[in-house]
């Protein structure tokens, strides 16, 4: 009996604190911007990815191209982001390899390999509202959100397919970010219940039409290894050119080890097709 | 005709009042008249091109092209750069506008740092001068960007605004109205659509636009003020406020399409304004001098207003917009309705002249002319309305909207006219010298023409032709000579504006005309290093083509990928041989980045041409060379397509020469059936077609040797042509007719029609000219080259009426339609006279009516025993008496009555009369004397032929009636012999 004690306590602790909590005895503090956005980013991060994608490219015409590509994230120790994504397929374009290191710093460090040309290439200068292999999605679009990088507004709450969203206005920090950037501005819907980002609205200056918009939907579906949400599928609908992308994730491992050899420029010149399969053999792996 | 005329003219302010209230109706109906030149409407709508060019326009996009030029000798600095920029970015936001080209937008691929670099050349504005420096060297070196968006020095560059096409506005309007509820979307004229372009464009130019306003977003209004503040803070400072950009730069101004089309629209609008009513001007001046009376010189200006007034109407009603062709209809209404109301006056005149008064006046012109009038009327609105027959929108609108011109002018010079005579006639003079009932001075210069046309011309109609056969021979072989363009930009006088503008961008940077040449192949194809390279050559051959200012396919884009993956070398510009890494390098651009160049999975390539070639016939030419060039399978064998607007509008040339040809060959046919079946003769009809073509084959003949193009403006100068030869060549024919009833001799009569007409025929002809003249003086140049070959024209058209058409027509006789329907002949006529043996009804009609019929009172002498004659004589109707006198005495040898012929022998040979023939009741007779046998032969070879038949025939049983004379007592000729059947019946009753 006495051992049911502690629970039977904690347990009616609980419905009172739930009571309280619901009956408005606790004041629910109103989040604003930034923290909405912080709630956000603290949610979806982990120290490392394994991303098995799908990218299908579609154009005005619904003519599709569909290339399969493995993106891995991972921290440095002293927290830096670095990213790898590397094509598997169409085969013409297999290997393809662009990564990015020092990815939150001013000036972050990209190389790009080229099977073809079998030699690895820094890329200088800030890209990010380059396209992202010939895709709808920017290399800004694919990066984590930077808080610094930012100011948040709160609008007024909306709905997004039913589920209720807080409505964050994003706008560049400073004049730097701004001319940088391809965009003036962005809506961003984020579910109330779980802080996954469902629906982002791209502006463009003198426009109050959005030029692109990302849905982001099938949350649930992934599986996952930690307490962290990953979209299933990713729509991002182009409406200056009419064409949209759509990246699939088709298998994902968060807080898996990586190689760090993944992420040293030199080792892409010596890519064969067959160094990815420790990569992909991660996947299937138990955690 | 008579009836309408009386009646107009006796209800004569209620006709007016009601022809002024329908002119206010209309005039207040034609103000929503709409302006299109645009090159659509020279498209044919059944052209084949224009599904393909559908096609390739919605894969590869538009090629409809507004360029901003803008000039800046400090251009590359960033406070220059930074305004073009902000030019750019407000120029994007325009609802037409699909994409942008310019420095901020193009693809630079370039090599930076071993790596490749394709973002745009001014993602950001650098902030020193030597950054500044080498970026304006990187865009001078750039293949895509040199000449496409900057000039060579680096000092010019042009956004290139691609637009969106008036149909894919239209449907995004539809999706609005149906989003706002369902209201109906508002229709988007052409001419709208320009003129929402060229004026957004320029209202941005000039910082007339209004800055956008500050939009909050949804649900900001739940914000606190604070935040709210700092938001609309934050907007506004990206808000680029409007700035006249006139002032800001050496040089900025807008051309292409849009642009052209409004400023055309303009011209043609201004032009019109100025010209019209200066031509009407001249006009009534010309009008008035000669014929001595302000009166009679307004009307024909006064109709054309009411008529214009019509035309107008008629064209807001049926959605005709003003194009380049429908413009020139207020003239046509203008010069062909004046040589209307000049002939209706000129007989008003002449009617008063003789002394009539009220309604007299009126129905002495309908009986006159009237038939004339209708014919022309009738005549001229077929004639425009078959130019109609044509694929060109802008043939069938201009057919369209001339024959409703014409036939509203014509109606009102039937009802307005008589009813104005009926007020203001009276200030109108008498003719001084009617014909008929005085001669002019012999000394004046009409009366010298007419004596020179009775000395010389018409004696001698062989040697008159020959002269003019001369003239028109080297112009009828300068005729292939003739160019043909459709092309607006020749519209335009090289001094203006906005030409020089076109012509500096071409110079600086590219044309405004695009080429599309699509190659079709299988899916990939154009991922491959083969195809690649043969694309590559392609385009360097077609951009090495001075015609041709720039051109670029995707091999440009992978070419210089591969410079910069190679280390940026010049010699690596090209097509690398690894399928690989062309397919690696394609992984660089964004499918938007290609979408003018590739399309269907690198299934399908474009080159897109740039050029300012703005004659059709050049451009046509280049078209048909690069056509060759790919027919020659050097550059692969696939099927391909050469499409654009500009290519479309110029194929279209050979629908203005077989407009043209339509269109002559249909007047040219009308006028011969119409003539030929009012005179019942095929020779009238070529005489009549011979004399109206002269003028068109001389004006042919000087448009080639003056290097005057064929152009939607100067090809309607033919048709004009016929339109007013016709009209006076009627005239005349119609009166030659009357005079021949009257005075029985071709010369006579066409001496007395000439006189007649004179007056008339060169009062409009030199008014006209005159008028025409004036439009010479406008800026337009259709308008100016219209003008002068009018004027030309209508001086061709005055000596074809005065010399040609009366020395031909004097070599044949004329009869009506209506003298052969109205003529009563009596079928006993035909039964009864061997001299109708073989001829139809109407033949025997026609053959009565082109001999001289005579009509005799009773008691009058046909002919005198004992003289000599050279006529022989049918009687028609009445009856006669056959005496001779014997030994003093009156002895009556017989009566001759209907078909009875006499006097047969005269004909033949010189014999003295052996009796007298006297009308013994009111007779008409049918006289034919040798000559004019001889004159029938010629008009009518089969009627003649039976008619020498016949009177051999007549001869021969005389003959026979002689020798049974000579065996019986009486000495003298009895009746004509009759037909053996009829006589026998004849006599059977006689007995």
């Amino acid at each position: 009996m006495m051992r049911r004690c502690p629970f039977l306590i904690s347990c009616i602790l609980a419905c009172i604190f739930i009571t309280v909590s619901q009956t408005g005895f606790k004041k629910v503090t109103y989040k604003s911007g930034p923290q909405i956005m912080d709630e956000v980013v603290n949610r979806h991060k982990a120290d490392s990815e394994l991303e098995l994608i799908k990218l299908a490219i579609i154009d005005d015409e619904g003519n599709t191209q569909v290339r399969e590509m493995i993106s891995v994230f991972s921290k440095t120790p002293d927290g830096e982001a670095r990213y790898l994504i590397r094509f598997l397929s169409p085969s013409d374009v297999k290997g393809i390899t662009l990564l990015t290191n020092e990815a939150n710093s001013e000036n972050p460090e990209q190389w790009f390999y080229m099977p073809a040309l079998g030699q690895a290439r820094k890329i200088a200068g800030d890209n990010r509202s380059g396209y992202f292999m010939g895709s709808d999605f920017t290399f800004e679009d694919l990066r984590k959100e930077n808080t610094q990088e930012h100011s948040y507004h709160r609008l007024q709450d909306d709905a997004v397919n039913g589920m209720p969203v807080y409505v964050v206005m994003a706008a560049p920090a400073d004049i730097d970010i701004q001319t940088a950037t391809g965009y003036a501005n962005r809506l961003l819907y984020i579910d109330k219940a779980n802080f996954n980002v469902l629906k982002v609205e791209f502006y463009e200056e003198n426009n109050d039409q959005p030029v692109k918009v990302l849905e982001a939907d099938k949350y649930s579906e992934v599986e996952i290894d930690v307490d962290a949400d990953r979209p299933a599928r990713l729509r991002m609908n182009n409406y200056a050119n009419g064409t949209v992308s759509v990246m699939t994730l088709l298998k994902s491992r968060l807080n898996v080890p990586v190689d760090d050899k993944l992420f040293d420029p030199e080792s892409l010149n010596a890519w064969t097709p067959e160094m990815d399969k420790p990569l992909l053999d991660q996947f299937n792996a138990d955690s | 005709m008579q009836r309408l005329f009386k009646f107009c003219y006796d209800y004569a302010f209620a006709v007016i009042l009601l022809i002024l209230a329908l002119t206010g109706y209309s005039l207040w109906h034609a103000q929503n008249l709409t302006v299109n030149v645009s090159t659509e409407s020279l498209i044919p709508a059944d052209s084949p091109l224009r599904l393909e060019y559908q096609r390739v326009t919605d894969e590869f996009g538009s090629d409809q092209l507004a360029l901003i030029y803008v000039e800046d000798e400090k251009l590359f600095t960033q406070e220059k750069l930074e305004q073009l920029k902000n030019l750019s970015k407000q120029l994007k936001a325009l609802p037409q506008v699909q994409r942008v080209e310019s420095l901020f937008t193009v693809n630079d691929i370039r090599a930076v740092n071993g790596w490749v670099d394709t973002s745009p050349l001014l993602r950001k504005i650098p902030k020193t001068d030597e950054k500044l420096a080498q970026k304006k060297q990187q865009a001078i070196d750039n293949p895509l960007m040199r000449r496409a968006i900057i000039s060579e020095d680096g000092k010019a560059t042009v956004i290139t605004l691609y637009l969106k096409s008036p149909r894919d506005i239209q449907i995004e309007r539809e999706e609005a109205a149906k989003e706002q509820g369902g209201a109906a979307a508002e229709p988007l004229e052409k001419n709208e659509y320009d003129k929402l372009v060229y004026e957004g464009i320029q209202n941005i130019l000039l910082g007339r636009n209004q800055a956008p306003d500050i939009e909050l977003p949804p649900g900001a209004e739940k914000l606190t003020p604070a935040l709210r503040e700092r938001i609309i803070a934050a907007k506004k400072a990206k808000i680029i406020e409007p700035v006249d950009y006139s002032t800001k730069f050496d040089r900025v101004f807008q051309v292409g399409s849009p642009a052209l089309h409004v400023l055309m629209a303009q011209y043609i609008f201004d032009d019109m304004k100025v010209m019209l009513p200066l031509a009407c001007l001249i006009l009534v001046i010309l009008l008035g001098a000669m014929m001595r009376s302000f009166q009679a010189a307004i009307i024909p200006v006064l109709n054309f207003i009411i008529s214009t007034a019509f035309t107008g109407a008629a064209m807001v009603h049926l959605g005709i917009p003003l194009s380049m062709l429908t413009y020139i209809v207020p003239a046509l209404i203008l010069i062909i309705g004046a040589t209307e109301d000049v002939h209706i006056l000129n007989e008003f005149r002449e009617a008063k002249a003789q002394g009539k008064t009220g309604p007299d006046l009126v129905v002495f012109i309908a009986q006159h002319i009237g038939l004339t009038l209708f014919l022309t009327g009738l005549t001229t609105s077929l004639g425009f309305a078959v130019t109609g027959i044509s694929s060109l929108a802008i043939m069938q609108e201009f057919g369209l909207v001339a024959a409703i011109a014409i036939l509203s002018r014509f109606l009102v010079s039937l009802t307005f006219l008589p009813a104005w005579l009926r007020i203001f006639g009276r200030f109108i003079k008498p003719m001084k010298h009617p014909h008929g009932n005085g001669e002019s001075p012999a000394n004046s210069p009409s009366e010298k023409f007419i004596n020179l046309l009775r000395e010389k011309l018409i004696k001698h109609p062989r040697n008159v032709i020959i002269g003019f056969v001369l003239i028109a021979l080297p112009c009828l072989a300068l005729i292939p000579q003739i160019r043909v363009s459709n092309d607006l930009i020749s519209f335009l006088k090289p001094d203006s504006d906005i030409v020089q503008e076109l012509d500096l961008v071409a110079e600086q940077l590219s044309g405004s005309k695009v080429i599309y040449i699509t190659f079709y192949g299988s899916e990939g194809e154009f991922k491959k290093h083969d195809s690649l390279q043969k694309l590559r050559a392609f385009t360097e051959k077609l951009s090495a083509d001075e015609r041709i200012d720039t051109a670029t396919s995707v091999a440009d884009y992978i070419s210089l990928v591969n410079q910069a993956m190679t280390g940026g070398e010049l010699n690596n510009r090209r097509i690398p041989d690894n399928d690989n890494l062309i397919a690696q390098y394609l992984v660089f651009f964004h499918s938007s980045d290609l979408q003018p160049y590739v399309a269907n999975k690198f299934g399908t390539a474009n080159i897109v041409i740039r050029s300012n070639l703005s004659d059709s016939s050049e451009l046509n030419a280049l078209v048909e060379e690069i056509r060759q060039a790919v027919n020659s399978g050097e550059y692969g064998r696939h099927r391909y397509s050469i499409t654009g607007k500009s290519v479309m509008v110029a194929s279209a040339v050979d629908k203005i020469i077989s407009g043209q040809v339509i269109s002559l060959s249909s007047m040219t046919a009308l006028l011969f059936a119409i003539v030929g079946l009012l005179f019942v003769s095929s020779r009238a009809a070529t005489l009549a077609v011979l004399s109206n073509l002269f003028p068109v084959v001389v004006v042919f003949g000087v448009m080639a040797a003056f290097g005057v193009t064929l152009n939607v403006g100067t090809c309607m100068v033919a048709a004009i042509t016929i339109g007013i030869a016709v009209d006076d060549t009627l005239h005349m024919m119609v009166r030659y007719n009357k005079e021949l009833k009257r005075l029985k001799d071709e010369h006579r009569a066409i001496l007395s029609s000439v006189k007649a007409e004179l007056t008339p025929v060169i009062t409009t002809s030199l008014g006209l000219a005159g008028g025409f003249i004036i439009l010479g003086f406008s800026s337009f140049v259709p308008v100016m080259q219209f003008g002068l070959l009018s004027a030309l024209v209508m001086v061709l058209a005055l000596i074809a009426d005065v010399i040609l058409t009366p020395v031909l027509l004097s070599t044949t006789r004329l009869i009506t339609l209506w003298d052969v329907l109205g003529f009563n002949l009596r079928k006993a006529l035909l039964e009864r006279s061997t001299m109708f043996d073989g001829l139809t009804k109407w033949q025997a009609k026609k053959l009565i009516l082109l001999a001289n019929l005579e009509e005799r009172e009773i008691g009058e002498f046909v002919v005198r025993e004992g003289e000599v004659g050279n006529s022989m004589y049918v009687v028609i109707d009445g009856e006669l008496e056959v005496s001779k006198k014997i030994d003093g005495n009156k002895i009556v040898l017989t009566k001759l009555t209907l078909g009875d012929v006499f006097g047969e022998v005269s004909l033949i040979c010189d014999i003295k009369r052996t009796a007298s023939v006297i009308a013994s009741t009111d007779a008409r007779l049918l006289r034919l004397n040798w000559s004019e046998l001889e004159n029938l032969q010629r008009y009518n070879p089969f009627l003649s032929s039976r008619l020498f038949l016949n009177l051999s025939r007549i001869l021969c049983q005389r003959l026979q009636s002689s020798n049974e004379r000579i065996e019986s007592p009486a000495p003298f000729p009895t009746r004509t012999p009759f037909k053996s059947r009829s006589r026998g019946q004849r006599s059977g009753s006689e007995s």
